[in-house]
């Protein structure tokens, strides 16, 4: 197991946001304040206009008060001028009392208002002038003077200032009473103002906030799903890690920081002995490697991974285990240069590769072995070949003289098998030339129709002995460069075979060409070749039939096949077991071109 | 004039020498390539040369670059006779005037003898 050293870092970046959402923060935070500053002015001044409209009411009132306060006071006196009761005294004296004090309060709010001030003024002198006479006529009736108090009343006296006290007071209060009507339109229209801004305003900072809500959701999910892609991808790693399928460790400038079991096991260390720090990267690598480590510290730096090579690595027993090693700089920008790397035990490879090497070349010293046998055997064989060759040349022309007929054959068959002998022996010299690629053709201009008449009519007596009747069709000169002693072996070989499974039928030759291409077939009607067999019948000592029934080494068509694919050509058959086989050969005219 | 067999091998040597007599050439036989020049130097004339090139003491390459050293010898015609696969390339490689490989077809080496000797015999 190995300790997390990665981490997530991912964490709450308040500065990382969605630039959007920034924008819709700012906006919101204007937005906000624009609108506590307009609903602060507005209710300042809803505030002040209500008080005007206050103020107005306020002398609306004090002036009905005045007219109250004259009525009632010239109620109370008409009474006591009735009656002579001073109860009726007690009215009249407390509402004259508080009089000059709204007259007072009257004057004082009229000070903003000119037209209304000098009113107040005048009104000020009619209730001075109206109260004196209603006192005048108090103290004539208390000094007894009662015919001449009720004359005055009767004459109208204190008549005229009544009526315009009445006239400047209903005056006043018409002019205050349009003031209030103006301060209250005005007053309602701001507070109007200051409800459609308080809407607006609201549902502005309703839909920035339902944005923002927004914004930080796909914010958060965005992040969310991030996260969690980088959770999986860990998860991954971390599985592949602990799965302890290839050695893997972390390291920065301190040396190994953590590795897993793996590795650990690879180079001989117990997890328990294992402390951070303790072994640098490549401090486990052997000497005659560390060139190669080198080079990896250098990629590292220049391009942050080191691309995968093989070395050994000596493991705490001094024993050595070949490796493949990468590593890739894993740090984020940090001033320490943290590293992952990953080692490969290459020790059963290199078991198999060697034990493979081995058998490789087991099997090529045995082909080389066997080729220079089959070459030493050719070229042994031929030496007593040749003098038994030359000695039986003139036997048979000794015995020939003599004229013993029974000598003649046995002579005769003798030769013949040496012919046979010969053939085989360079039968054998063929494999090993052609095995190790030493086939040199000596190509001059050559008829193949010529060539294959010459051929037919040598092995006419062979035919004659197996019975078929051989045939060339061969009807114009087909003119090429190739080598003629080789393709006449090879056309002897087909030849000889077709008279050898020709189950005594007809054999057939055709020589034809088309533009740079001849063809050369030979047909027979003999036993025919088994589908499974044809393709293994061009190989060295491969055959469709058993050396019981029919003799011979299985050479005949794999030299054939040598010497046409040598020409650039190539050999086919056609053939259904019992029915015979078409072998066709197609070669260049000139060896190379197609 | 005669035919110098060069051979090593005893028995092809003396299948050799009886099929060119019983064709009327005269034949000289040695073993090697310096008893050839011996014989080159001190015996009779030679129409051709059946040059076996494997042999001991002097095999047929060194004979060969003994041979056309000496101008006196350097014109009689080698014919290179040979169990190697690679009788004509031996033989273009050291300048023959022709080659048989072994197991030779008897009728073609009397022709090719025949022909030497005759043009050797013929008046120059």
């Amino acid at each position: 197991m190995i300790a997390d050293t990665t981490g997530s870092r991912l964490g709450w970046r308040p500065w990382g946001m969605d630039i959007r959402l920034a924008v819709a923060i700012v906006v919101t935070f204007v937005a906000l304040v624009m609108l506590v500053s307009v609903t602060w002015m507005s209710t300042t001044r809803l505030i002040q206009e209500a008080s005007w409209v206050d103020h107005s009411k306020d002398v609306l009132g004090e002036l009905e008060g005045v007219q109250a306060a004259i009525t009632e006071g010239e109620t109370g006196q008409r009474g006591f001028l009735i009656t002579g009761d001073d109860a009726y005294l007690e009215s009249y004296r407390r509402v004259t009392a508080v009089l000059p004090e709204r007259l007072l309060r009257i004057g004082a709010m009229t000070i903003d208002n000119p037209a209304q001030r000098e009113r107040a003024r005048r009104l000020q002198q009619l209730v001075v002038e109206r109260l004196g006479q209603l006192d005048l006529a108090v103290r004539l009736m208390k000094a007894g003077r009662e015919q001449e108090t009720r004359a005055d009343i009767r004459a109208g006296a204190g008549r005229d200032t009544m009526e315009a006290l009445r006239t400047l007071i209903s005056r006043m209060r018409a002019d205050e009473g349009a003031l209030l009507a103006t301060r209250g339109q005005r007053s309602g229209e701001t507070a109007r103002n200051l409800l459609t801004t308080l809407g607006i305003g609201c549902g502005l900072l309703f839909g920035f906030l339902t944005l923002i809500w927004w914004l930080i959701r796909s914010d958060l999910g965005r992040r969310n799903r991030a996260e969690a892609a980088i959770r999986d991808r860990e998860a991954r790693i971390r599985r592949l890690i602990d799965a302890n399928l290839i050695g893997v460790l972390f390291s920065d400038d301190t040396g190994v920081t953590d590795a897993n079991d793996t590795f650990l096991s690879m180079v001989g260390l117990e997890r328990k002995s294992f402390k951070p720090g303790d072994h640098r990267l490549f401090g486990f690598t052997a000497p005659e490697f560390r060139e190669l480590d080198e080079t990896c510290e250098k990629e590292l730096k220049e391009t942050g991974t080191c691309r995968p090579y093989q070395k050994e690595l000596v493991r705490a027993d001094g024993t050595r285990v070949p490796v493949l090693f990468g590593a890739a700089s894993v740090d984020m920008g940090g001033a320490s240069s943290v590293r992952a790397s990953f080692v490969v035990d290459l020790s059963e490879l290199k078991r198999v590769e060697a034990e493979r090497n081995r058998l490789y070349e087991e099997a090529r010293d045995a082909v080389k072995a066997r080729d220079a046998f089959l070459s030493v055997a050719g070229h042994e064989i031929r030496t007593p070949l040749s003098a038994l060759n030359l000695i039986v040349y003139q036997l048979v022309r000794q015995v020939r003289a003599l004229g013993n007929e029974k000598a003649i054959d046995l002579a005769g068959r003798c030769e013949k098998q040496v012919g046979r002998l010969i053939r085989l022996a360079d039968e054998l010299l063929d494999i090993s030339r052609m095995s190790s690629g030493a086939l040199h053709l000596a190509p001059e201009e050559t008829d193949l129709a010529l060539l294959a008449r010459d051929v037919a009519e040598r092995l006419e007596e062979s035919a004659r002995r197996a019975g078929c009747t051989l045939e060339v069709h061969a009807p114009r000169p087909v003119v090429g460069f190739w080598d003629r002693l080789r393709l006449d072996q090879a056309l002897s070989n087909l030849l000889t075979n077709a008279l050898k499974f020709g189950g005594g039928e007809p054999v057939l030759v055709e020589v034809s060409s088309q533009g740079d291409a001849a063809t050369l077939s030979v047909t027979d009607h003999g036993i025919g070749i088994h589908d499974a067999d044809q393709r293994g019948i061009f190989e060295r000592f491969q055959r469709a039939v058993t050396a019981e029934t029919y003799p011979g080494m299985g050479l005949g068509l794999w030299i054939t096949r040598e010497i046409v694919e040598a020409h650039g050509g190539k050999i086919s058959v056609e053939s259904r077991l019992g029915a015979g086989a078409r072998f066709l050969v197609e070669l260049p005219r000139r060896m190379g071109v197609e | 004039m005669r035919v110098l067999v060069v051979e090593d091998d005893e028995a092809i040597a003396e299948a050799l020498v009886s099929l060119l007599e019983d064709a009327g050439h005269r034949t000289c036989h040695v073993p090697d390539g310096r008893r050839a020049l011996d014989e080159l130097r001190n015996g009779e004339e030679t129409c051709v040369i059946l040059l076996d090139m494997t042999m001991p003491v002097m095999n047929g390459w060194l004979f060969r670059e003994e041979q056309v050293k000496d101008d006196a010898l350097a014109r009689i015609p080698v014919i290179v006779f040979t169990a190697d696969a690679l009788a004509e390339e031996k033989a273009r490689a050291i300048g023959a005037a022709g080659w048989l490989r072994k197991p030779v077809d008897p009728g073609r080496l009397l022709k090719v003898v025949e022909q030497h000797c005759r043009a050797a015999r013929a008046p120059s």
